[in-house]
């Protein structure tokens, strides 16, 4: 994709976002009442202030992509992001850290930690199991004894073993 | 302050507080000489270690990081080409140079001098000027500090990254994250989405975990290993004049020194500017002065003063507006004011009224912070390149269990580490899309006093504007909050001219 065609997708997507957030989210999420709009001091007027900026930089920034002389900021050439593959692989890591939090609630610390290091090793590409095996071990119970003894703090244990 | 130095002097000089400093120096050093890890992520990391500890120890030891991180990441720009942090990327352009002549440790001890005066002078500064500073920030009123924040937000401009607008959207969005909880005047909930964690707001320390460390973690986790690290050997000079700094080559750079040493203070002086930038601009004026331009970016040792001194000196400085005012000068002191916060501590005036030895004991750490890391960064300097090499598979699962764990540790809710979570990923994007995410912490941080302040004042002159132009402290930061704003809009179109042309 061009890279303005994007820019102007971005911008696009703010805009609606700051239309949701002025027009539905704000209403129906902040608690108002006629007593707090007495002198502008009303819960929404800071939410307002904020997002109405933000719509005026995302107006701002979606005309500007359609100024030639402007159109330069919006080429970033020579800055190096992900490739597809990276992504998808950056992705999945997310997916895994997400697990992670899920099954940290319901099997606790010391039973979630290792699949999950074990598993970003493999996706990594680290084929030496023994040697992932020690290293994730060490880790888990170090973490474990740095915080849990010496820092006081008690890891969660888990819904399943309560 | 003569009396508050020496109670200081007597709070540091115990075993737990120079343990943390010399435990900070080391960590610090270590994240910072490893590529992909910043200092910023040192400080944040360690963050969580800091909560069981008292409140000088754990400032110490986020302290040590922060300059043991500035100071890790010359070592790999000038060993291997890979600035380990921002603040090193005008290093990089010397000191690699002089490592290719098998010159590295000449270069190496120069950024070493470099760093440590500029730092000693920028503590000096700090601790001559924080304490009359505080005592005109009392005077200061909710039409001062709103006024003050209004100018602080426009200055998050500078930190926004290579596009402006885009940074001041995520600047926008932080002010609107920072809503969330309950209305500091009404105590009505907004944007809670009748989640019971929500109330308080979001928390601080998950989002920037989440935002700087996490989003980097899951960056690097895409990332297919480099190989150029592993293949790479350093070349050394058996001469013994390519490994020290002559007495002459010194003098012949301190002039430079004492020029990064005055633009980095004053740089860290301004909230929302940083260390990066400091290093770059001592760079450009040490090129620009120097009787050898020419030799820059070819191995000049002068050009790795510049740099090094600029992006330390930043670093004592930073802490001015914030134990002064209560604003952050920069990201890392963003993070630095979640230490104070948890350990009960509000930065600004009214800390050095109520706590100046403490204050005065962190100024005190300063110095030996800067002796610890000069002595450990020369025993660190012969492995330094090892660690640079730590392969990538290992380190950054573990970073992100740290990262987990860390925000667990605050409060034992899993809640805080979905927030983590969440904001790493949005970090994330935001990286992709090419938003900074500094200004959204900025502004998240700086938001509810600006918001707290504005509606007092319009509370105290029943919802008239004339206050702000009445009072005289409150208009003088308007008049530079629009000079600031002309000054931005004009660096804006000038770019656009000359990248045209």
């Amino acid at each position: 994709m061009q890279p303005l065609n994007k820019e102007r997708i971005i911008a696009a997507s703010v805009l609606i976002s700051v239309l949701i957030v002025l027009f539905y989210i704000i209403p129906t999420y902040i608690e108002t009442s006629e007593e707090y709009h007495a002198t502008g001091l009303s819960p929404a007027f800071f939410p307002n202030i904020a997002t109405i900026f933000i719509g005026a930089l995302a107006v701002l920034f979606l005309s500007l992509t359609f100024i030639k002389r402007w159109a330069h900021f919006f080429n970033s050439e020579g800055e190096s992001w992900l490739s597809p593959t990276e992504e998808m692989k950056a992705g999945l890591s997310c997916a895994i850290i997400v697990g992670y939090l899920l099954a940290l609630k319901y099997v606790g610390y010391l039973i979630a930690t290792p699949p999950v290091i074990l598993g970003l090793f493999f996706l990594q590409g680290e084929r030496n199991i023994v040697k992932s095996i020690i290293i994730t071990l060490v880790v888990t119970i170090g973490i474990y004894f740095l915080f849990q003894n010496l820092l006081n703090v008690q890891f969660p244990q888990g819904k399943l073993f309560k | 302050m003569i009396e508050s130095l020496v109670a200081g002097f007597s709070i540091i000089m115990h075993w737990e507080p120079l343990l943390a400093i010399v435990a900070g120096s080391v960590v610090g050093l270590v994240i910072g000489t490893i590529p992909g890890l910043t200092s910023t992520m040192a400080v944040a990391l360690m963050l969580p270690l800091t909560y069981d500890l008292e409140f000088v120890t754990a400032i110490m030891l986020l302290v040590g990081a922060y300059k043991g991180g500035i100071f890790g990441g010359s070592i790999t720009a000038i060993l291997l080409n890979t600035p380990g942090t921002p603040a090193s990327f005008c290093t990089v352009l010397d000191g690699y140079s002089l490592t290719k002549q098998g010159k590295g440790v000449k270069a190496l001890k120069m950024a070493k001098y470099s760093s440590v005066i500029a730092d000693v002078f920028s503590d000096i500064v700090l601790i001559a000027i924080a304490a009359p500073l505080a005592a005109i920030a009392l005077k200061f009123g909710p039409p001062e500090i709103a006024m003050l924040i209004l100018f602080s937000l426009t200055v998050v401009a500078g930190v926004a990254g290579k596009s402006m607008i885009k940074g001041l959207i995520a600047g926008g969005a932080g002010l609107l994250l920072a809503c969330v909880g309950l209305d500091p005047i009404f105590a009505v909930r907004r944007f809670s989405f009748d989640v019971v964690h929500l109330d308080g707001g979001i928390s601080l320390i998950p989002l920037l975990i989440g935002l700087f460390a996490l989003s980097e973690v899951i960056f690097q986790l895409g990332r297919k290993s480099r190989t150029e690290a592993d293949q790479f050997t350093i070349k050394h000079s058996p001469l013994p004049e390519d490994n020290r700094v002559s007495w002459l080559e010194f003098k012949q750079s301190f002039r430079t020194i004492t020029r990064g040493s005055i633009i980095g203070t004053a740089i860290g002086i301004i909230p929302g500017i940083g260390v990066g930038i400091a290093s770059f601009l001592s760079y450009a004026r040490a090129k620009a002065a120097s009787k050898n331009p020419d030799e820059f970016g070819k191995g000049s040792l002068e050009g790795i003063a510049a740099s090094e001194s600029g992006n330390s000196a930043v670093v004592g400085a930073t802490f001015i507006p914030l134990l002064t005012i209560g604003i952050p000068g920069d990201i890392i002191t963003a993070v630095m004011m979640g230490a104070f916060l948890i350990q009960g501590f509000t930065p600004g005036p009214l800390l050095f009224l109520n706590h100046a030895t403490l204050i005065y004991a962190i100024f005190i750490g300063f110095f030996i912070c800067d002796i610890v890391y000069f002595v450990i960064g020369t025993l660190f300097m012969k492995y330094a390149a090892y660690l640079s090499k730590v392969p990538r598979k290992y380190l950054f699962p573990i970073v992100m269990i740290f990262c987990v764990v860390g925000s667990y540790a605050i409060q034992q809710s899993l809640f805080d580490i979905g927030t983590m979570v969440v904001f790493g990923i949005l970090g994330f994007i935001m990286t992709k899309f090419k938003f900074a995410t500094a200004p959204l912490l900025i502004a998240f941080i700086l938001g509810p006093i600006g918001e707290t302040a504005l509606r007092q004042s319009l509370l105290m002159s029943g919802g008239s504007l004339n206050i702000f132009f009445t009072r005289p402290i409150a208009c003088a930061f308007l008049i530079v909050t629009v000079f600031s704003l002309i000054g931005i809009i004009r660096g804006i179109i000038k770019k656009s001219k000359v990248t045209c042309d």
